[in-house]
């Protein structure tokens, strides 16, 4: 026994457990950069081993005091060091034990007495609008089916005598509910998988698109129809857009067409800016005006207040400059923009003369088929049987095309992008499962349930925020996941929360929420103002300001951490022995006998 | 008498270096709201400068200069070739010049869509608490460049004219003083003859609404920048440390002599952020790295001055001029800015950073000390004596280190429990400090357990305080998530590797040396 306290108060042990700790806290705050923090919690910070890690650590300084029993007279500054690190060890320990915090979310003028907790309860809704709520960690749950609860109508004034819902038929009685299996971050997986030749038509093609630069490395699918997803037929991949389509050909795209129209709305003439061969000037009928130096710019752009044409970038921006002159050889300059036929309001430059004809100018925009996209595009385009193209565009300009061929991987043109077409089908079928969520992102909380009553017995999902009906003989009843709260014994109305900036900046200075806590029993009453940093205090609870919503349709909203922390008291008490512990053991007069 | 040459000899020096800044109340004292704060013209230029270009001047114009005089045809800015672009591959993707060099608005708004596309995949890595990538960080920051020229193109950022809460731009309203401001730029663009009186007479007149407080803030703040006390400091500390190199008396002394210069640069510097901003400047890294540095410098001066121990003033005055010299190169916020809500009117924040800093400070003395001490035993020449006296220093230097780390800590956790209720959530910043902890912990145990000879000490003071760095640039920089985000950046890795790659040479060097000389012996 004694040799065992010997080695695990050992200085040996000490500096085995730290390195041993060094490594371990250095792997989980790795896989905390990688997969996030939630991860990093739930991996090692909130587990029972790690508890017991820190718990050698405990037992080691707990054993090298206990080992210098009788303490002698130059160990005074050890034992309140290593004392101070036990009682401060204790503390959190305590704290994670008994510890409360959870999060209130509360809108102005709403008021509140529960804090969500990070668990979960089903939740099980009765006809009656009953809610029972019940800890989803046991397996299995019984639910009470009472009368009271089939009865739908029951709580509004019923105006004819209360008809019993199975008060005979179906007597009183508990219904089981199996917990399964529970998913944390759970999202319907569309499966594909190819129809016989007997399925409707209905093309699917699976893509993964690559790019080291844009840290990008995801597969898709494209599916024709999909009854669940109406726009299944286009996805995102970072900043990249896949889309297919089926094979039509584009309509040709629009001459620049310069229109002079009189005053009584007939059309002179229309001039084809594009037209290389156009005079230098041009009469306009009978009107007695000529446009005189007429210059097309397909780029428009204006750089040092000089309208120039910048082919280079790449934004299609029709445009004409001429001079309209009319009999008395009064010159006026005109531009005309063919997508902003505003221009000219906003840059008012029209002489009497140029008000006797309206001058339009109009250009197609390039003939989009796809949607207009500022990104990189990639579309496949499929015919009616199963041969696709692919065609890559970074805003209007085309980079790659070619025909699909699965397996190959293509570049798409842009950065380092390229995309491979895993398989392609014609006859794709369609069908949804409950899987974990894919890189863990996303999701929401699902539970598999089986209800041996109900008809039929079925596995139902159960998720967070969605009610799952479950039909019993008795009457329907809705299940869900709910988080798990707890009451406080206050309850804190929010009157008003103020987000407060820095002069001349949208920079939050600071948050402050003014609040009103009643407490019923103790008939207590208070109302402040709580900022960040600076918490209310209620019977060992602190409230703190944490964040806040404005949603402009549902108002302004605070959400406030609730906590108490048992253990601080002995926290501080130990911190502050094992600082004066280690002053006296370096600084005292014991440091001199050693040195 | 001797002491009082001496101290009449600084004081000379810096009334040299300072009289010429003193002396002029030119354009740069004109106030401008800036980022929620008052400030002189000079600050928002440099800071804004500095943003753009990473430049504090521009082909010969000084920050102010270049912004006041291009403000007199706006247009201009969008063609100044001004805006810093890195990423080669980011500048390959907006068809810019492949080779380094700055380029203008213009140049990068011909691919504005290409840039929009990086920059809102990245929203939408970091909406999903992914990481965006290098190329989307860049552009980023290159599309907040952009913005910036816009802002000062159409003028919205040059908010002079003194109001209620928020100052107005010349350029964006119709009262009088704003003409006024116009003139005052065209004249200052045309050079035109007593330009000089119109900058004085705006001066005169915007301050008439400004608190006497706030006008003496301004001053500082204009003297700050124009005098620059932490670059001159890190030119002192290293000038210094040269000087203490050889022998001669007299050179020895002008080493000390430049030291103590640059510490009185040092302490003015800090003093002027304090008196400008309200507060302790320990809010971010920047602040953080300058202040620790002159914790350093006293700890030095203590050693020196009090134990006794002079040898040791040449590596505190390298490590102080290296330290400072990575507080410019790695690429952290210098300007002087106001602070997020979380970090405001915070007593124990203050506490918990400055202590936590004493103990960076101390550990990165003892650091010091071992490199010398390595580096002489590595050339055999140290005497038991020196040697002793060495590992003495870096061991006390270690335990104050410890206790001081151990307290901010727990200062941490107190802030933390003030501030939103939990003393310690295993935040990666937290968890970092804990390592930190446990490895001097475990160093300070085998020494006193003697497991560890003089010569092991030193090289562990070296290995510890590579944690240090990692708990201090890694977390913010190389992992990049948790609470303390408030100094977190990207980039600077590269000049974290030489350091450690230096440590690595050095280190085997060192055993190298040792082995041979051990056979020698």
């Amino acid at each position: 026994m004694m040799s065992v306290i010997k080695k695990l108060g050992s200085v040996g042990f000490t500096v085995m457990i730290s390195v041993a700790l060094i490594l371990l806290l250095i792997i989980a705050t790795s896989m905390e950069a990688v997969h996030g923090t939630p991860f990093a919690q739930k991996a090692f910070y909130q587990t029972r081993w790690f508890d017991m890690v820190v718990a050698l650590l405990w037992i080691n300084i707990f054993c090298s005091t206990v080992l210098r029993f009788p303490f002698k007279q130059g160990q005074i500054g050890f034992l309140i060091t290593h004392s101070g690190i036990l009682l401060l060890l204790t503390g959190a320990l305590m704290t994670r034990m008994y510890g409360i915090e959870g999060e209130m979310t509360i809108f102005e003028g709403e008021t509140r007495n529960a804090i969500k907790q990070s668990g979960y309860a089903l939740s099980a809704t009765f006809p009656n609008q009953e809610e029972v709520l019940s800890d989803l960690r046991q397996g299995n749950i019984k639910v009470a089916l009472t009368r009271e609860r089939l009865n739908a109508a029951a709580p509004f004034c019923p105006l004819e005598p209360k008809k019993a819902v199975g008060d005979r038929e179906h007597p009183e009685q508990m219904v089981d509910v199996n917990i399964v299996n529970i998913i944390e971050k759970a999202s319907e997986r569309r499966q594909v998988i190819i129809g016989d030749a007997q399925a409707p038509v209905n093309h699917a093609i699976e893509v993964r698109v690559h790019s080291q630069q844009l840290a990008q490395d995801t597969a898709v699918w494209l599916v024709e129809h999909d009854t669940q997803d109406h726009g299944a037929d286009t996805a995102m991949a970072g900043p990249i857009k896949l889309m297919m389509r089926p094979d039509v050909r584009p309509a040709p795209a629009q001459q620049p067409i310069l229109h002079i129209v009189d005053q009584a709305g007939k059309e002179i003439l229309a001039i084809n800016v594009s037209d290389t061969g156009l005079a230098k000037s041009i009469r306009l009928g009978k009107t007695g005006l000529t446009i005189k130096d007429l210059e097309y710019y397909p780029y428009a752009t204006v750089s040092a207040n000089k309208l120039i044409n910048f082919p280079e970038g790449k934004r299609l921006n029709p445009a004409v400059v001429f001079n309209l002159v009319d009999a008395k050889k009064v010159s006026v300059r005109q531009v005309k923009f063919a997508f902003f036929p505003e221009f000219e309001s906003m840059h008012p430059q029209v002489s009497k003369t140029a008000a006797r004809v309206q001058i339009k100018f109009e250009a197609g925009k390039p003939q989009a088929v796809e949607e207009p996209f500022d990104g990189l595009q990639v579309s496949f385009v499929y015919d009616q049987g199963n041969s696709w193209k692919y065609r890559t565009k970074f805003q209007d300009k085309f980079l790659a095309e070619g025909n699909v061929v699965a397996g190959a991987c293509v570049p798409a043109g842009w950065s380092d992008a390229e995309f491979c077409v895993r398989q392609t089908m014609s006859r794709a079928q369609i069908s949804y499962d409950i899987a974990p969520s894919e890189n863990g992102q996303g999701g929401v909380l699902a539970a598999a349930v089986t209800v041996p009553a109900a008809s039929p017995a079925d596995v139902f999902w159960v998720f967070e925020g969605r009610r799952t009906p479950v039909r019993l003989a008795q009457g329907e009843i809705k299940l869900s996941l709910v988080p798990e709260t707890r009451a406080m014994p206050f309850a804190l109305t929010l009157k008003q929360f103020r987000k407060v900036d820095y002069p001349g900046t949208q920079d939050a200075a600071s948050y402050e929420s003014d609040v009103v806590l009643v407490d019923t029993v103790r008939k207590v009453s208070l109302e402040r103002t709580v900022v960040m940093n600076h918490p209310l205090e209620y019977d060992g609870y602190k409230i703190f300001q944490s964040s806040y919503f404005n949603d402009p349709e549902a108002g302004k909203a605070s959400v406030f951490t609730v906590s108490k922390n048992p253990g601080i008291p002995w926290i501080y008490i130990g911190s502050i022995l094992a600082c004066l512990g280690a002053i006296f053991q370096f600084y005292g007069p014991e440091q001199k006998k050693v040195a | 008498m001797k002491k009082i040459i001496f101290a009449a000899g600084i004081g000379l020096l810096w009334v040299m270096v300072a009289y010429p800044v003193l002396a002029s109340a030119k354009p740069e004292g004109i106030a401008i709201q800036h980022h929620g704060r008052i400030k002189p013209f000079s600050a928002f230029a440099q800071e804004t400068l500095q943003l753009i270009s990473g430049k504090d001047h521009w082909q010969g114009q000084t920050a102010t200069a270049l912004f006041l005089t291009n403000l007199d045809h706006p247009q201009r800015f969008l063609d100044l070739p001004f805006i810093r672009v890195d990423h080669p591959a980011l500048r390959k993707l907006l068809s810019l010049p492949l080779e380094s060099g700055n380029v203008s608005y213009q140049q990068i708004m011909s691919a504005e869509e290409t840039l929009l596309a990086l920059v809102r995949s990245a929203a939408d890595k970091r909406a999903a608490d992914k990481r965006p990538s290098a190329i989307e960080q860049q552009a980023e920051t290159v599309y907040q460049r952009v913005t910036v020229v816009q802002s000062l193109f159409s003028g919205a950022s040059i908010t002079v004219i003194p109001a209620e809460r928020v100052w107005l731009s010349p350029f964006q309203s119709a009262e009088a003083p704003a003409e006024a401001f116009k003139k005052l730029v065209h004249a200052l663009a045309v050079k035109a003859p007593g330009c000089d009186l119109v900058v004085q007479q705006w001066i005169v007149e915007s301050h008439r609404s400004i608190s006497k407080a706030v006008q003496f803030r301004i001053e500082m703040e204009r003297i700050y920048y124009q005098f620059q006390p932490f670059y001159l400091a890190w030119i002192f500390y290293l000038g210094g440390f040269i000087f203490l190199l050889p022998r001669q008396p007299w050179v020895r002394k002008t080493g000390k002599f430049l030291i103590l210069a640059g510490f009185l640069g040092h302490l003015t510097g800090i003093i002027l952020r304090w008196t400008i901003l309200l507060r302790p400047p320990v809010a971010n890294m920047y602040e953080t790295m300058i202040f620790m540095d002159l914790i350093l410098m006293v700890t030095v001066g203590v050693f020196v001055i009090v134990r006794k121990r002079p040898a040791f003033l040449s590596s505190g005055a390298l490590v102080s001029a290296l330290i400072m010299l990575y507080a410019r190169l790695l690429p952290v916020d210098q300007s002087l800015d106001v602070l997020t809500p979380v970090l405001r009117s915070s007593y124990w924040l203050t506490v918990h950073v400055i202590t936590i800093i004493s103990s960076y400070s101390l550990f990165a003395f003892a650091m010091a000390v071992a490199h010398r001490h390595l580096f002489l035993s590595a050339r055999g020449k140290p005497t038991p004596h020196e040697e002793q006296i060495s590992a003495d220093t870096i061991l006390r230097l270690l335990q104050a280190g410890l206790i001081a780390l151990g307290a901010g800590t727990i200062l941490g956790g107190v802030w933390a429990n003030e501030a939103w209720g939990r003393f310690w959530g295993w935040d990666p910043k937290e968890t970092w400090a804990f390592i930190t902890f446990l490895g001097y912990m475990a160093i300070l145990h085998l020494r006193h357990s003697r497991r560890l000879n003089d010569f092991a000490l030193a090289v562990s003071a070296i290995f510890g305080f590579l944690l240090v760095v990692m708990t201090w640039y890694g977390v913010n920089f190389v992992l990049g998530r948790g609470l303390h985000s408030y100094g977190t950046g990207s980039g600077g890795l590269t000049w974290i590797i030489y350091f450690l790659i230096f440590e690595a040479v050095f280190l085997a060097f060192v055993f190298i040396n040792k082995k041979s000389n051990n056979k020698g012996r």
